[in-house]
């Protein structure tokens, strides 16, 4: 008991951060956080992502109101919600009042109302997940969107998260919190962009954000994470879906000193689907994990997972997908996959698909693969008059093309395709 | 004029020499084909021209207008004007093959100092060409090579080399899986690709695509050099005596 004292010691510093918070179970949540053992080579959870070092510094509370000059807007009509070091910029924000029967609104003026009462820390329970008990313990602040019944919005949500260098670089621990509730045949589509300004790589912005898709209701993802000089970057996505609802989240990671996107989804109702789409390209000493979780409880639901990735220089990719199939949730269908490529010979990938099944009627399929580019393919490119680094930056596009295909918003797509290949530049 | 000059080119791969002295001279307006039994290392030798990083040239040299081509990479030696059609071309997904040869065609252009040609040159140019091996037009949009049949791909092969205009077109058993009509198409491109100013190199293991692409100049390849040379003729001597026949009078 008293070596796990010594351990924790750095957690102390950080936890004290946390106290005196005004919301719901807070008091619970950090007295969790407290007992949790920081994770570290022995967590099998954790083991290619060393988070140890997350707890060695000295963090400031975030300042929300320093001035930020905004990136250039999307090439296609969405509402910007702009949070700076976490905090709700209503000043740098659309109007949020745009959609009949969708609230779009800072989280924190929604602490003593029934959805937030109903929902919060319901979804993502903490369980043994010591980022999930600091989170739930103080949020920065976050993003509520709460759609009511077969209600649209008329464009995307653009959330922007911008996260500065910190005054006298002094680093900030940032801890968004987002609920999403989409009821009955609801539609929601958002955009979640990760930003840095100035060399902001000493911070930890830990996020969670927890989604209800109600019955028949449709919730699209799209997370972006391109922060050069970033900070660490722990995120999970906790989500519930209903009958006949459908979730699917494109995760691209273009940067990232310290990356790890948790995604757990548990399909309630038959006829749910979830579909987890995910590129990461990564070079100079960026390190990303991939981890999902999707649990069919029910019978006759479905999901397709992919994921692929190109990491180059001395960058780490992992994946770890696990999808768990109930005793009695027969006629599942989940489909998952995981391809890498290789570039040089300091890129590391750990990749460990995890299938769990006690129902005996499914269709479930996985599969990794770790490999070089197609030497076969870039010579002939090369025989043609391609030259040998736009025949791998074609060859790169090809292979995680097959991802972007999946998506249906062709306008996020397309600048999707168009950033990445900015990025395959540089790899 | 000589386009290409080999001398005493020696080649191997991983540990098994290949080419064991190679020479062989072809000038401009030229048909050279070179015959072979297989393992004769005729392959290679198209592969080493190409640039193939896999074979080591161990001894010997290869002068292509006057320069070391061996000292070039693959692509350099296409923007100047070298091409190989592969025996086994490449599938490549996600890889249109349209967006790949304005990217190649436009590349050489850049490297010989001249302006990118524009879409609509471009589609003019691929058009009028796609007519010489009767390419089907729905070919084009489709991904490299991606579900074309044996035959689609070598003309394939064929319409790209008349689109990148190559001053020394090597055909790496383009004949191989052919059945006589597509080798008929593909020959006949070839032929219309024919001038004063370029050359091309045949290898082939059959005399069949002689009849349609007529050689000025037949080499006979065995354990990896060049034993025998001589007018068209020889390829119908080769089809009736065998290899035998001319490794015992080499």
């Amino acid at each position: 008991m008293e070596s796990t004292m010594i351990l924790d010691e750095p957690k102390a510093a950080v936890l004290a951060l946390l106290e005196h918070s005004e919301w719901p179970e807070a008091g619970q949540a950090l007295a969790r956080a407290n007992e949790l053992p920081i994770p570290g080579r022995r967590t099998e959870q954790w083991k290619y992502t060393p988070v140890a070092k997350l707890f060695n510094k000295s963090y400031g509370k975030p300042d929300g109101q320093v001035p930020v000059e905004l990136p250039a807007r999307l090439p296609f009509p969405a509402t910007r919600v702009v949070f700076v070091n976490g905090h709700f910029r209503a000043d740098l924000s659309d109007d949020l009042k745009t959609d009949k029967g969708v609230v779009i609104d800072s989280i924190r003026h929604h602490l003593s109302h029934g959805p937030l009462k109903a929902n919060y820390g319901r979804i993502a329970g903490i369980g043994d997940r010591l980022f999930t008990a600091m989170n739930t313990a103080a949020p920065t602040d976050g993003l509520i969107i709460l759609a009511t019944k077969g209600a649209k919005t008329s464009q995307p949500v653009h959330v922007l998260r911008i996260t500065t260098a910190a005054a006298g670089n002094s680093p900030m621990l940032i801890q968004p919190r987002d609920l999403f509730m989409l009821h009955e045949g609801a539609s929601l589509e958002v955009i979640d962009e990760h930003v840095a300004i100035g060399a902001a790589s000493a911070s930890l912005v830990n996020s969670v954000r927890e989604s209800v898709v109600g019955h028949g209701a449709e919730l699209t993802l799209h997370l972006l994470q391109n922060e050069p000089d970033g900070p660490a970057d722990i995120g999970l996505d906790a989500v519930q879906v209903a009958e006949n609802g459908h979730f699917s989240v494109d995760t691209s990671t273009l940067h990232g000193s310290l990356v790890r996107n948790d995604i757990t989804v548990a399909l309630e109702g038959s006829g749910a689907h979830a579909e987890l789409n995910g590129v990461y390209l990564l070079n100079g000493n960026a390190h990303c994990d991939n981890h999902s979780y999707i649990g069919h409880n029910v019978p006759d639901c479905t999901s397709d997972e992919l994921y692929k990735g190109v990491v180059g220089g001395k960058a780490t990719g992992v994946f770890n997908g696990k999808v768990y199939v109930k005793q009695d949730a027969q006629r599942t269908r989940a489909y998952q996959r995981n391809a890498n490529v290789l570039q040089g010979d300091l890129a590391r990938v750990y990749s460990k698909p995890e299938l769990e099944i006690y129902a005996d009627d499914v269709k479930c399929s996985h599969g990794c693969t770790i490999g070089r580019m197609d030497e076969q393919a870039i010579f002939y490119l090369r025989s043609r008059g391609v030259s040998e680094a736009e025949a791998w930056r074609m060859m790169s596009h090809a292979f995680v093309a097959e991802v972007l295909e999946r998506i249906e918003n062709t306008q996020w797509k397309e600048h999707l395709g168009r950033m990445m290949d900015r990025k395959l530049e540089d790899l | 004029m000589s386009l290409l000059k080999i001398t005493g080119l020696h080649a191997r791969i991983e540990d098994k020499d290949i080419l064991k002295g190679v020479d062989l001279q072809v000038n401009a307006g030229e048909v050279h084909a070179i015959m072979g039994p297989n393992g004769s290392g005729k392959s290679t030798l198209a592969n080493v021209l190409a640039g193939r990083a896999e074979y080591e040239v161990t001894a010997g040299s290869v002068s292509y207008l006057g320069e070391d081509l061996l000292k070039l990479a693959p692509e350099e030696r296409a923007w100047k004007g070298v091409f190989l059609a592969f025996q086994y071309p490449v599938e490549i997904p996600g890889v249109s093959n349209m967006n790949f040869l304005r990217t190649a065609i436009n590349e050489a252009r850049i490297a010989r100092g001249e302006k990118e040609m524009g879409g609509k040159d471009f589609l003019a140019l691929v058009r009028e060409r796609a007519k010489l091996v009767e390419m089907d037009p729905a070919l084009m949009n489709r991904n490299l090579n991606v579900g074309f049949s044996g035959g689609e791909k070598k003309r394939n092969e064929i319409f790209q080399m008349a689109m990148l205009e190559p001053k020394l077109g090597i055909l790496d058993e383009t004949d191989s899986g052919l059945d006589i009509d597509a080798l008929r198409i593909v020959a006949g491109g070839v032929n219309k690709l024919r001038s004063k100013d370029n050359a091309f190199i045949v290898v082939t293991h059959y005399q069949r695509l002689l009849d349609y692409i007529v050689p000025d100049v037949v080499h006979v390849m065995a354990e990896g050099r060049i034993i025998k040379s001589g007018p068209k003729e020889l390829a119908l001597e080769l089809e009736e005596k065998g290899y035998d026949w001319v490794k015992e009078h080499a």
